[in-house]
């Protein structure tokens, strides 16, 4: 399904794609490395690592895998996916020396391979979202344990009076908050609205912004208060991750009802080489998804 | 009022819809009955505007359809991890509507502090028509509102189709259950093949039941000696 996902969907070759992905994934462990404190990093890396794989364990997907497998198979199956998903993760920990952190890692990929996720369960998480329904409300929910990290992090800016930590935290949540933008949702969820097309591509933007303030601003608030030399830093972060919120917001519905596409990710992914493109492709976005809601919002 | 004019529809080399002319008009209910894959999913996504179509045209009375019409698909589509007070609330916002309290409107006792996900075949259906029905909707389409509902949803779905008629409304459902048509319309049009194959007035429904019966049964049944 993946590499069907890489030569369908995105339009590359196998090997192009499994390249990409090694380069994007050893930037990004780069970064955090670069970034976090090396007292933490390897907890942080292990936790983001964790939530990663936790996806595998989605109740949906195992039940069917259960049904479809003997029960030994299954474990086989589940045991083998969580091993090949987390060996890059355990590996980077290796490569720096977190020996603990690539231990417990290790030993709870193994456990999540071994039991059955109940997440559409009894407990509900709850969010600050009620009143803005969808995409943060579901969006929270998925990432709940990086919630947890940043919130963390939070902690640990102020006992430690690392405000790097907090502008990493800021940063963390930002990028959590892209992904809950990358699935289109069912064309249902578009003609539903009695807005027009400009409305409604107004309303996902505003919206999205809105969400992402309720847990971003008062940190960027308090760490510019906090650490007033740099004041600026958190303020850059807020409005660097608004614009680029609404690019993908606009990239989604510029590639409705299809997932965004291999071209929109290059260029959001220059963006971050050169911020002030991000305005042009803001603009681009927007024109495309124009084109693509307007026969269903009118 | 609303009138589809020569509707047609393909996907692909596969013609689903063929020519298609109705009328319908306020306070009315209508039943659209046929086979599996005769295309009534197709004619009511069109006439929502959920779907484009090839040729023909659809007039209404009103500025925006899909503002005023409220759809229940036959298998409603739920996020995981949102619960069904969250749905409603989606669905209502959409439309601009504010709902203070949504365990007051709860007719049919949903649990909907929990992930609408988690609930069986007919409670999802209660909860997508309650959804649409807190909307304030005038036009209805029901796309198999009885499936997987208990008798006594079954009752209550009857009998909201019962009041929003009687408030003027428009009805448009389609159901495979021939008695909870019979309780409801007013009017019902046969498809068969994608090609409108039978309009039918309340004082024909024993007639067109008959028919129904003798089509798919025929002498098929001889086949197992019964």
């Amino acid at each position: 399904m993946f590499e069907r996902w890489l030569t369908d969907d995105l339009g590359i070759g196998r090997v192009w794609g499994y390249l990409g992905m090694a380069g994007v994934f050893a930037a990004l462990s780069g970064l955090l490395f670069y970034k976090v404190p090396a007292a933490y990093a390897g907890w942080v890396y292990a936790v983001l690592a964790l939530s990663f794989v936790l996806k595998l364990s989605e109740r949906e997907r195992s039940d069917f895998l259960k049904n479809t497998f003997t029960e030994s198979a299954f474990r086989r199956i589940r045991l083998t996916e969580n091993a090949l998903a987390g060996l890059p993760f355990a590996l980077v920990l290796v490569l720096t020396g977190h020996w603990l952190p690539v231990l417990a890692f290790m030993l709870t990929v193994v456990v999540l391979a071994l039991v059955r996720m109940n997440q559409g369960g009894q407990w509900v998480v709850p969010t600050p979202y009620f009143h803005w329904p969808f995409e943060f409300i579901v969006g929270f929910r998925r990432s709940v344990m990086i919630m947890a990290l940043a919130g963390f992090l939070v902690y640990k800016t102020f006992e430690t009076g690392n405000a790097g930590l907090g502008y990493f935290a800021q940063i963390l949540l930002f990028f959590t908050f892209f992904t809950y933008y990358l699935k289109p949702e069912s064309r249902f969820f578009v003609w539903l609205y009695s807005q027009k097309t400009d409305a409604f591509l107004r309303h996902k933007i505003w919206l999205s912004v809105l969400c992402a303030s309720v847990l971003t601003m008062p940190l960027a608030l308090v760490l510019g208060m906090w650490a007033t030399e740099n004041w600026w830093i958190p303020l850059a972060i807020q409005v660097m991750g608004y614009l680029f919120l609404s690019a993908i917001v606009l990239a989604k519905y510029a590639a409705f009802p299809g997932e965004i596409t291999l071209p929109q990710v290059i260029l959001l992914a220059l963006c971050f080489t050169f911020p002030p493109l991000i305005l042009l492709v803001i603009w681009m976005f927007w024109k495309q998804a124009r084109r693509q809601i307007k026969p269903l919002a009118g | 009022m609303i009138e589809i004019k020569s509707l047609s529809k393909s996907y692909g080399k596969k013609q689903v819809l063929r020519q298609i002319n109705l009328q319908f008009e306020r306070g009315k209910v209508y039943g659209i009955v046929g086979e599996n894959g005769a295309g009534k999913t197709t004619l009511f996504t069109c006439l929502a505007g959920l779907n484009s179509f090839d040729e023909g045209e659809i007039r209404t009375d009103v500025a925006v359809l899909k503002d005023i019409l409220g759809f229940l698909p036959t298998s409603p589509y739920f996020f995981s991890r949102m619960t069904g007070g969250e749905y409603l609330k989606l669905l209502t916002v959409a439309r601009g509507i504010d709902v203070d309290k949504y365990e007051e409107k709860n007719i049919f006792d949903l649990p909907l502090n929990e992930y609408a996900e988690t609930y069986s075949t007919g409670m999802k259906k209660k909860l997508a028509l309650l959804g649409i029905l807190l909307q304030k909707n005038e036009v209805f389409i029901l796309d198999e509102p009885f499936n997987g509902v208990d008798i006594h949803s079954n009752i209550m779905i009857t009998e909201i189709i019962h009041r929003l008629k009687a408030q003027n409304k428009t009805v448009l459902i389609s159901s495979h259950i021939f008695s909870t048509l019979n309780d409801t319309c007013d009017e019902i049009f046969m498809l068969r093949d994608g090609v409108l194959a039978g309009h039918y007035k309340k004082r024909d429904f024993g007639h067109l039941e008959m028919e129904m019966k003798q089509f798919v049964i025929g002498n098929r049944l001889e086949g197992i000696g019964l």
